[in-house]
C-alpha cells in the first residue's frame, strides 16, 4: 500500500503531462496546427489588448462624438493601402510643437517680420494679431492625387494655480500656404484660456478671399458644401468643379495672447507657470492600421478590444454549457428511473426551444430597461447556457448508460465502491475526451450569437466584433463602401471560430478512432 | 405494413410528448415576454406617443372643447388604448389569454410596423401575415436547403467512400470554413461585393415584394409574357441570397452526410460483405446506401422543416421581408401576439416533421418496437 502511495503523482503534473501529449498529437494534424496557430495569435492579441487599451475603453467607444474620436479623420482607409499604390492622403500628427517665433507685437506691421505669410494673405489692414504672439509652422506633403479632410489644432493648457486663465484671451489664426503659392486664412477663433476649443478649417474664414482670388461665379453657400475640396484643390469652370492639388502645404498657426499686459504673459511662458501644448493634425483619408468608421473611431482599437472578450466569453459559456450537460447527462444515465425521465423531458423542451428568437426577446427586454455593459452581456450569455446543454446531455447519458453496464463498473460496485467514486473515477474520466471535443467546438457559439444579436440592433454597449459590424449595418448606406469596416471584424469572427472548428475536428479524430484515416 | 398495438402505443406516446413540448414552449415564451415586462415597456411608449398626438390634435387652435373636456377625452382615449393593448390586465392574464387563441391562429397583428414590413396594412390576421411571409422565405431559404440536399445527399457519402482523397480534404476544409463564418456576415459581404462594388446584384432586396406579387398577378391573369419578365426580376432579386444561403448551408450538410456514411463504411459487416466476394456495386447499394438512407433522410427533413422559420439575421441583413424579418420586427416592436404565433407555427412544423420521422422509424425499423 505504501509503495502505491509513493507512485501516486501530483494530479496537476499528470494533467499537464497528458495535455502536453494531446498537444503533440494535435500538431500531427494539419487542421490541428492551423487551429493552434490561430489560437496562439488570439491569445497574444488578447494580452496586447488588455495591456494597452484603457479600462474605460467601452464607454469611450460608446460616446462616439467625443475625444479622442473627433480628432481622427472620418471614414479613413487603413494607412497601408498607400503602399498598394492607392491614392489616399496620409494623416499627419504634429505634437509637442515649439513655437518657431514669439515676440510682443504692438504695431500691426511687426507681424510681417515673424509671419510674412500673414501679410500675404490678409494685408496689414487688420488689427489682429497683437499682444504676445507665437508662430507655429508645420509642413504637410500631400504626396498623392487626393484631398485632405481637415486641419485640426488641439490645445492643452497647463498653468500654476495663481494664473487667472479666464483673463487671458487666445486669438487663433490658421493660415495655409498652398503649393500654388496662394496663402489662405482657413481659420480664426478667439477664446479665453479656461475655455479652450478645438480649431478646425472654417469655410467662413476664407470663402470670400477664395472666390475673389479665383474670380469664381459660385455663391458662398455653394462653397460651404465642399470646403475641404476647395482648400486642397483648384477650381475649374468657375468653381462648379475642382481638381486635386497635390504638393507641399504649410500650416501656419499664429497665436496672439491678449487680455493682460503682454510682458506679463511672456514672463509666465518664460518661467513656465503657463504652458500651452499645441498639436496640429492634418487629417487625410487614411489612418492607422484599420482605418476609421463614420465618426472617426479607430477601428483597430475597436477590433483589438474584441479579442479578450471573444476568448473569455467563448470559453466561459462553452465550459458552463458542457459542464451542465455532462453532469446532468451522467446523472440521467447512471441513476435512471424518475430522475432520468425528468431530465429527458427537460432536454426535449430545451433542444426544441427556438433559441435565437428567445435571445432577441430577452435582448430587447434588456435594452428597453436601459441596461448596458457587462450585466447585459451576462444575462444574454446566461440564456445561451440555459438552452444549450441539451445536446451534450443526450450523448453523455447514452455513454454513461453503456459504461454503467461494463464489467469493471459491476466489479467496483461489488466490492462496495460508493456511487460518487464510481461516477467520478470510472464514468466521468471516460467521458472527458468527448466533452473536450464538444467544449472546443462550442467555444465560438456564444460570440457568434452575440454578434448576430448585435447586428440585429440589440446593443449591450460593449465594443465587440459583432458591435462594430452592427454599426456598419446600421449605417449600411455608407458602410457598404468601406470594406475596412466590414471585413476585419467578420474575418476575425470567422478565424476565431475556424480555429476551434479545426481543433474540434482534430480532437474528434483523436478521441474517435473510427474517424481516423486508414 | 400493419402496425401492432405496441407500435401504436409508442407512436401515441411520442405524439403526446411532442404536443406537451409544444405547449411548454408556448407557455415559456409567453412567460418570458410577460415576466421580463418587455412588451409593457414598448407598449407604454407606443400609447404615450399616440396619446400625445391625440392631445395635440385636440389642442389645435379653434378646437371647440374646453380644457376640462379635453382632459377627459384624453383620459378616456388612454384607457381605451390600454384595454386595446391589454395593459389594463396583469401580464399573466394578458399573455396567457393568447395561448388558447394561438392554437387556432386567432390572433392579429397589433403594430403597424409589423404589417408594414410585409408591405401590408392592419387589420391583419397573424395567419395571413405568415401566409404572406412564408413563400418569400421558402424562395430564399428552403430553396437553398433543397439545392444543398440535392448536392450533399449523393456527394457526402461519395466522399466518405473516397476518404482521404483531395476531394475529401477540400470538402472538409470547405465545411470548416462555412461552419466558422456566420451566414449573415457572408450576406453582408455579398451585399458589399455584388451589390455595391461589382454592381451585378441589388443592394437592397426589399423590392422583391413587388416583383413576386407582379409575378403571381400576371400568372393568375394568364399573362405569360408579363409573368416571364416578372420572373426575371424575381430571379435578379433572389439569386444572390439563394446562392449565399446554399454556400453557407452546403458545407455542414456535406460534412454530416459524410460523417453518417463514414461510420457505416468502416463497419465490420461491410468488410465481411467485401470478403464474401460480393461486387463493390452490391456492397455499396445493399450494405451502405440502405443503412445510411435513414439518418440522411432525417437531417434533410428536419433541415427543411427548420428552414421555414427563416434566417432572422440574414433576412435582416438582406432586408428580405420573409419569416425571419417578420420575426425580428414583431419582437422589436413588442407585438406579442405575432411573436407567439410565429413561435407556434415554426415549432409546430418542426415537431410535426419529427413526429412523422418517428412514425417512419417505428414502421421501418423493427428494433424501435421496444
Amino acid at each position: 500500500m505504501s509503495s502505491r502511495r509513493a507512485v501516486k503523482e501530483n494530479p496537476l503534473i499528470v494533467i499537464l503531462r497528458s495535455a502536453r501529449g494531446l498537444l503533440r498529437e494535435i500538431i500531427t494534424y494539419n487542421m490541428g496546427r492551423v487551429g493552434l496557430v490561430i489560437l496562439a495569435f488570439m491569445i497574444v492579441m488578447s494580452i496586447y489588448s488588455l495591456t494597452t487599451l484603457p479600462g474605460d475603453f467601452p464607454s469611450k467607444w460608446r460616446y462616439a462624438t467625443e475625444p479622442p474620436w473627433i480628432y481622427n479623420p472620418k471614414m479613413a482607409k487603413p494607412e497601408w493601402v498607400r503602399y498598394l499604390g492607392i491614392d489616399v492622403s496620409k494623416t499627419s500628427i504634429y505634437s509637442n510643437l515649439r513655437p518657431q517665433d514669439s515676440r510682443i507685437i504692438l504695431i500691426p506691421e511687426d507681424i510681417g517680420r515673424i509671419a510674412p505669410e500673414y501679410v500675404k494673405a490678409m494685408g496689414i489692414k487688420k488689427l489682429l494679431p497683437f499682444g504676445y504672439v507665437e508662430v507655429y509652422r508645420v509642413n504637410y506633403n500631400l504626396d498623392v492625387n487626393d484631398y485632405a479632410q481637415d486641419v485640426l489644432v488641439i490645445f492643452e493648457v497647463k498653468a500654476s494655480e495663481n494664473v487667472n486663465l479666464s483673463r487671458i484671451k487666445m486669438n487663433v489664426l490658421m493660415l495655409l500656404t498652398r503649393p500654388d503659392g496662394l496663402v489662405l486664412e482657413v481659420g480664426e477663433e478667439s477664446f479665453p484660456l479656461d475655455k479652450i476649443r478645438l480649431v478646425k478649417i472654417d469655410h467662413g474664414a476664407f470663402s470670400l478671399q477664395y472666390i475673389d482670388y479665383f474670380n469664381l461665379t459660385i455663391t458662398l453657400e455653394e462653397m460651404k458644401s465642399a470646403y475641404y475640396i476647395a482648400v486642397f484643390g483648384e477650381p475649374r469652370a468657375g468653381g462648379r468643379e475642382f481638381a486635386r492639388l497635390p504638393g507641399e502645404y504649410q500650416v501656419t498657426l499664429i497665436l496672439a495672447y491678449t487680455g493682460i499686459d503682454p510682458r506679463e504673459i511672456a514672463k509666465m511662458f518664460g518661467e513656465g507657470s503657463l504652458r500651452v501644448n499645441v498639436e496640429i493634425r492634418v487629417l487625410g483619408n487614411s489612418y492607422g492600421l484599420l482605418g476609421t468608421d463614420n465618426v472617426g473611431r479607430d477601428l483597430f482599437q475597436g477590433v483589438l478590444f474584441g479579442f479578450p472578450v471573444a476568448l473569455a466569453i467563448g470559453f466561459l459559456v462553452a465550459l458552463a454549457t458542457v459542464m451542465i450537460g455532462l453532469v446532468l447527462g451522467v446523472i440521467s444515465g447512471y441513476f435512471g428511473g424518475r430522475v432520468d425521465e425528468v431530465i429527458q423531458r427537460l432536454v426535449d423542451v430545451i433542444v426544441n426551444v427556438p433559441l435565437l428568437p428567445l435571445l432577441i426577446l430577452v435582448g430587447v427586454a434588456i435594452q428597453t430597461r436601459g441596461w448596458a455593459g457587462w450585466p447585459a452581456m451576462a444575462i444574454l450569455m446566461f440564456i445561451i447556457v440555459v438552452f444549450s446543454w441539451g445536446g451534450v446531455a443526450i450523448v453523455t447519458r447514452s455513454m454513461a448508460l453503456s459504461i454503467k453496464s461494463e464489467q469493471y463498473v459491476e466489479a467496483a460496485k461489488a466490492i462496495g465502491a460508493s456511487t460518487s467514486r464510481i461516477v467520478f473515477r470510472h464514468i466521468i474520466p471516460q467521458l472527458i475526451p468527448y466533452t473536450m471535443a464538444v467544449l472546443v467546438f462550442s467555444v465560438p457559439g456564444a460570440i457568434i450569437a452575440e454578434a448576430g444579436l448585435s447586428v440585429l440592433g440589440i446593443d449591450h454597449g460593449l465594443p465587440t466584433w459583432g458591435r462594430i459590424l452592427a454599426d456598419a449595418q446600421a449605417n449600411r448606406g455608407i458602410a457598404y463602401n468601406m470594406w475596412w469596416w466590414i471585413l476585419p471584424p467578420g474575418l476575425l469572427l470567422g478565424f476565431f471560430s475556424f480555429a476551434f472548428v479545426a481543433l474540434g475536428f482534430t480532437l474528434e479524430t483523436i478521441v474517435e478512432p473510427r474517424l481516423r484515416r486508414r | 405494413m400493419p402496425l401492432d398495438r405496441r407500435s401504436l402505443r409508442v407512436i401515441a406516446f411520442r405524439g403526446l410528448t411532442l404536443t406537451i413540448i409544444l405547449f411548454i414552449i408556448l407557455v415559456l415564451t409567453a412567460v418570458i415576454m410577460g415576466a421580463t415586462g418587455y412588451d409593457t415597456v414598448i407598449l407604454n411608449a407606443v400609447i404615450h406617443e399616440q396619446v400625445r398626438a391625440f392631445r395635440e390634435e385636440l389642442s389645435k387652435p379653434g378646437s371647440p372643447y374646453t380644457p376640462e373636456e379635453r382632459e377627459k377625452m384624453v383620459r378616456e382615449y388612454r384607457e381605451q388604448l390600454l384595454s386595446v393593448y391589454g395593459l389594463d390586465k396583469p401580464w399573466y392574464l394578458r399573455t396567457m389569454s393568447l395561448i388558447p387563441k394561438v392554437l387556432v391562429l386567432d390572433l392579429h397583428v397589433t403594430h403597424d410596423e409589423v404589417a408594414g414590413v410585409l408591405g401590408l396594412r392592419r387589420p391583419l390576421g397573424a395567419g395571413d401575415a405568415i401566409a404572406v411571409a412564408l413563400p418569400r422565405t421558402i424562395l430564399m431559404i428552403t430553396l437553398a436547403y433543397v439545392l444543398s440536399a440535392i448536392i450533399a445527399v449523393p456527394l457526402g457519402p461519395y466522399i466518405a467512400y473516397k476518404r482521404g482523397s483531395v476531394l475529401d480534404k477540400s470538402v472538409i476544409t470547405y465545411a470548416a470554413i462555412t461552419n466558422a463564418f456566420p451566414v449573415w456576415w457572408i450576406a453582408m459581404l455579398s451585399v458589399f461585393l455584388f451589390g455595391f462594388y461589382l454592381g451585378i446584384a441589388p443592394s437592397s432586396y426589399r423590392p422583391i415584394v413587388a416583383h413576386i406579387s407582379r409575378f403571381s398577378d400576371s400568372l393568375l391573369s394568364l399573362n405569360f409574357s408579363g409573368a416571364l419578365t416578372a420572373l426575371r426580376d424575381v430571379l435578379y432579386f433572389s439569386y444572390i441570397p439563394i446562392l449565399v444561403v446554399t454556400f453557407a448551408v452546403l458545407g455542414g450538410w456535406l460534412y454530416s452526410a459524410r460523417a453518417v456514411a463514414i461510420r457505416v463504411v468502416s463497419e465490420d459487416y461491410v468488410m465481411a460483405a467485401r470478403a464474401k466476394g460480393l461486387s463493390e456495386g452490391t456492397v455499396v447499394r445493399k450494405y451502405i446506401i440502405r443503412v445510411i438512407a435513414g439518418p440522411i433522410l432525417t437531417f434533410v427533413i428536419l433541415g427543411l422543416a427548420g428552414s421555414i422559420g427563416g434566417f432572422i439575421i440574414t433576412e435582416t441583413v438582406f432586408d428580405w421581408p420573409g419569416m425571419g424579418l417578420l420575426y425580428y420586427v414583431s419582437i422589436s416592436a413588442g407585438d406579442s401576439p405575432m411573436v407567439l404565433a410565429l413561435v407556434y407555427v415554426t415549432t409546430l412544423v418542426y415537431l410535426v416533421a419529427r413526429f412523422i420521422l418517428e412514425v417512419l422509424y417505428v414502421i421501418l425499423d423493427p428494433r424501435v418496437k421496444l
